[in-house]
């Protein structure tokens, strides 16, 4: 990646920085104000949002959404993926959408027998 | 939470000087990049810190707690106010011998880890005085909260209890699930050590930097390369702050 080439431009465009210096103060303004609102909400814990949704709290679904965005921010802007071409990104980001989805799938399935196991089977939570 | 969510900061922070460090290099400015380095080794170290005390202080744990048999942890709580009440308040002493067994004692050099300040009869002895005082087990009631027992219930559950934990470590965990302490140790551990090794890279691309290497080299890519590293720590950071701290 040169010097000069780097794409200013972060949220599709809707914010355009001057120069790369002021784009990361930019992305650092974002990461700040998402993290404010992740221990907001793990503080306060909004009785709403404690609500059961696909097996998991709304609130974890919250927290980990949160997380992906700020992830996604750190690697675009800071690891400046943002500045690489498509096939670099690609070779990047693709195995990890594929693989870490993959080892969660297997880790929950695992998980989830396990505790099947001690809940209803021969083994007891406390003896 | 609040400590830990200023450590966040701090990282996230430091990752910025750390980008900050990696365009002054693009522009072959020597003075900045060593300025933000030096930035970035300063937040790195102080998160280091932080980490190293928080694990001082799970370790050396807050209220105390009984294990039962099955490894289920029972809390104390005060009945009207619903507060935690430390196993040191409500233990009535007990004279005993019993001491912790030093190697240098023994026939042959076998020591045991040091036993805990009080002992199970005495924290038994002390409950049963104590008529303000009920136990939370880790079952979680309807609405998601620890299930606090009534009086009656409390009396029949400390006959369960065989140990006395206090703090948290890779095998108890006065807090709740002894997984939770293991896995909580065991992740921490491993960013610490990573952050922990960046410091150090970060401190001999620092003192290269200061002696010239990459102004004769004519580019600053190794800079880069140790920044990609220091993010990386950074977005592992963001993961293990959501799931340790946050779920």
């Amino acid at each position: 990646m040169a010097a000069d080439q780097h794409n200013l431009a972060i949220f599709r465009g809707l914010l355009k920085f001057k120069s790369n210096q002021q784009k990361i103060w930019g992305v650092l303004i974002f990461l700040s104000i998402v993290t404010i609102i992740e221990v907001f909400l793990g503080i306060v814990k909004p009785q709403f949002l404690m609500s059961p949704f696909l097996r998991m709290k709304l609130l974890n679904w919250i927290f980990i959404i949160l997380t992906i965005v700020k992830a996604y921010y750190i690697a675009w802007d800071f690891m400046h993926i943002r500045d690489e071409k498509g096939g670099l990104k690609g070779s990047i980001v693709l195995p990890l959408i594929i693989l870490i989805p993959y080892l969660v799938f297997i880790v929950l399935l695992e998980g989830d027998y396990i505790f099947d196991v001690m809940r209803d089977g021969f083994v007891s939570w406390n003896f | 939470m609040y400590y830990v969510a200023l450590m966040t900061f701090i990282l996230i922070f430091s990752s910025v000087t750390m980008v900050l460090a990696v365009d002054a290099g693009h522009h072959m400015q020597k003075g900045k990049v060593t300025f933000y380095m030096f930035l970035t080794i300063i937040g790195g170290a102080v998160f280091v810190g932080s980490q190293a005390w928080e694990w001082k202080n799970f370790i050396k744990g807050e209220y105390g707690a009984l294990e039962t048999k099955g490894g289920q942890i029972l809390q104390f709580v005060d009945q009207t106010t619903g507060k935690r009440v430390a196993l040191a308040d409500i233990a009535t002493p007990i004279a005993t011998d019993r001491e912790t067994h030093l190697g240098s004692n023994g026939v042959w050099y076998v020591s045991e880890t040091e036993l805990p300040s009080v002992s199970v009869a005495e924290v038994k002895a002390g409950f049963e005085a104590n008529e303000n005082v009920v136990i939370r087990i880790q079952k979680l009631d309807e609405n998601g909260h620890k299930t606090v027992l009534s009086r009656a219930e409390s009396l029949e559950k400390i006959n369960a209890a065989t140990t006395v934990v206090e703090g948290a470590n890779l095998i108890h965990n006065e807090y709740g699930n002894r997984l939770f302490a293991d896995f909580f140790f065991f992740i921490t551990g491993f960013h610490g050590f990573h952050v922990f090794s960046g410091v150090i890279i970060n401190l001999i691309i620092f003192f290269n930097v200061i002696v010239g290497t990459y102004e004769k080299r004519g580019h600053y890519e190794m800079v880069e390369k140790v920044g990609l590293y220091w993010h990386f720590v950074d977005l592992v950071w963001v993961f293990v702050f959501t799931f340790f701290y946050l779920v």
